[in-house]
């Protein structure tokens, strides 16, 4: 969407703001998700590591994020291509300065930038698990929050050439991505992606043949529980960013909220059947995958879609989390312990087509629009976040020593396990 | 690596100098057909190989 219609009404800018305040949820869920599937000497650290990367994201969101993301109507630097001008980045002011608190949108716009910011960078942490040094997953994080995630953000929702692709070149209505399906899960993902190849499988994960190792997660509870929680999120990450971003009026924001609710549902559901035909039993972790699969796959299209087609979304998301997590585990050698890599890249890649060939009211060359926005993250987001990252790695290595991996993130970062109580495991990280 | 950005710059060329139509279309999927290679590629170099203690 080119332009959205700004939100005009005082109960529109109150209900944006409502729900906006949900998203948190989304990285309250997606933290518990990846401290239920590391191993029990990293719990603590896998959640601080949450708390630490949401606030290096807001805090770098804060200094340079916005300024560079911007919101759709702000000024804008351009480069003009044959007469048509293609806005690459915002020229908002460093610090939220120039930012005026008169009733406008526009600091809704930062608030769920900032937001939604801190959800993209908890998704690298599932699968850095269990090997992610604290400090470098900050400055990681400090990168993806000040460079690459509010540049992709930009041309997208900051009114910049993706989102004018349909007023500049007649492509569809430009990219259409209501609750982030490619600003923040996709970037995320690939982020993920990145941070997966420069920190290597954990010890013990492949054997000398090169088979992978079943390393389970510690709590399953805590990863259903996420679930949960992950819900609460989205239904504020859909419906606000379909106010936002694509302009939905306020009765429309419960087809959103439905949307999202029966795609993460058919997911699980799928996630279910799949596991339970493979394997003999339902395998809980991945209908947890699923049913986030399913949250990420209706992102981009949630308020563009009926409700039978984001059944249709989730069916086919969370069969695609699942294949795809066992994919990149047996054959690719990636080893992702929180299955995001899947869920979010995959599943935001999934997202954003379904947005341009699902919609109800499609409009022609949509389908193209959408495709060039997944050619941008996977033809210049995945290059940019993992040279910035393997370049970090250069300078400052990110992954702990063999002895931390071996005595736990707990005991050798912070200096205290997450339960004290019980005493642990046998030693599976020696190389088998 | 380098074939993930060469893709992305015939997207973007596709759209910028190519009107709307199948040309455009089959230029632009073109594009992200040499991404798929690229990151088939990028994935097939992180595999990890079997090891021999010998």
């Amino acid at each position: 969407m080119a332009s959205p219609a700004p939100l005009e009404s005082d109960t529109a800018k109150g209900l944006c703001f409502l729900l906006t305040l949900f998203v948190p949820f989304a990285a309250a869920g997606l933290a518990l998700m990846n401290a239920g599937l590391c191993r029990s000497r990293n719990a603590a650290h896998s959640i601080l590591s949450v708390l630490c990367v949401a606030a290096v994201a807001a805090l770098a969101y804060f200094a340079i994020g916005f300024s560079i993301q911007g919101y759709p109507g702000s000024a804008t630097h351009v480069i003009a291509v044959g007469a048509r001008n293609w806005g690459w980045i915002s020229s908002e002011r460093f610090f939220l300065r120039g930012l005026e608190f008169d009733g406008s949108a526009a600091p809704l716009y930062a608030l769920f930038g900032m937001f939604g910011v801190a959800v993209a960078a908890t998704i690298p942490l599932g699968s850095g698990a269990d090997r992610w040094r604290l400090g470098a997953s900050c400055v990681s994080t400090a990168i993806l929050a000040g460079c690459t995630y509010p540049l992709f953000a930009h041309w997208v929702w900051g009114g910049g050439w993706l989102a004018q692709l349909g007023p500049n070149y007649t492509i569809g209505r430009g990219l259409v991505d209501c609750g982030g399906g490619g600003a923040i899960h996709m970037t995320g993902g690939l982020t993920a992606l990145a941070i997966a190849w420069v920190l290597g499988p954990r010890r013990g994960k492949y054997t000398r043949e090169g088979m992978p190792a079943a390393i389970p997660g510690h709590n399953s509870v805590l990863v259903l529980f996420g679930c949960f929680l992950a819900w609460a999120g989205w239904l504020g990450l859909d419906c606000a960013g379909a106010m936002l971003f694509t302009g939905v009026e306020v009765g429309r924001v419960p087809l959103a909220a439905l949307n999202t609710t029966l795609s993460a549902a058919s997911a699980a559901l799928t996630s279910a059947a799949i596991t339970r035909a493979r394997f003999g039993k339902v395998d809980a972790s991945l209908c947890a995958n699923g049913w986030v699969a399913g949250l990420v796959g209706v992102s981009a299209g949630c308020a563009l879609m009926r409700p039978a087609a984001a059944v249709m979304v989730g069916i086919v998301g969370g069969a695609l989390a699942i294949y795809s997590i066992e994919w990149l585990e047996l054959h690719l050698s990636v080893d992702d312990p929180g299955g995001v890599i899947s869920v979010h890249a995959v599943g935001g890649l999934w997202s954003l087509m379904a947005a341009g060939l699902l919609a109800a009211d499609p409009v022609p060359g949509q389908w193209l629009a959408q495709l060039v926005g997944v050619a941008t993250l996977t033809g210049f987001v995945l290059p940019l976040t993992f040279g910035l990252n393997w370049l970090l790695n250069r300078v400052y290595p990110q992954r702990v020593a063999p002895q931390a991996e071996r005595q736990g993130l707990d005991l050798y970062e912070l200096g205290a396990g997450a339960y004290p109580d019980f005493m642990t495991h046998t030693d599976d990280s020696w190389l088998r | 690596m380098f074939l993930l950005v060469s893709g992305w710059i015939i997207v973007l060329g596709a759209v910028a100098l190519l009107r709307s139509g199948p040309l455009q279309s089959s230029f632009a999927l073109g594009g992200v057909g040499i991404e798929g290679v690229g990151l088939g590629l990028l994935l097939r170099s992180h595999i990890i190989a079997p090891r021999d203690d010998r």
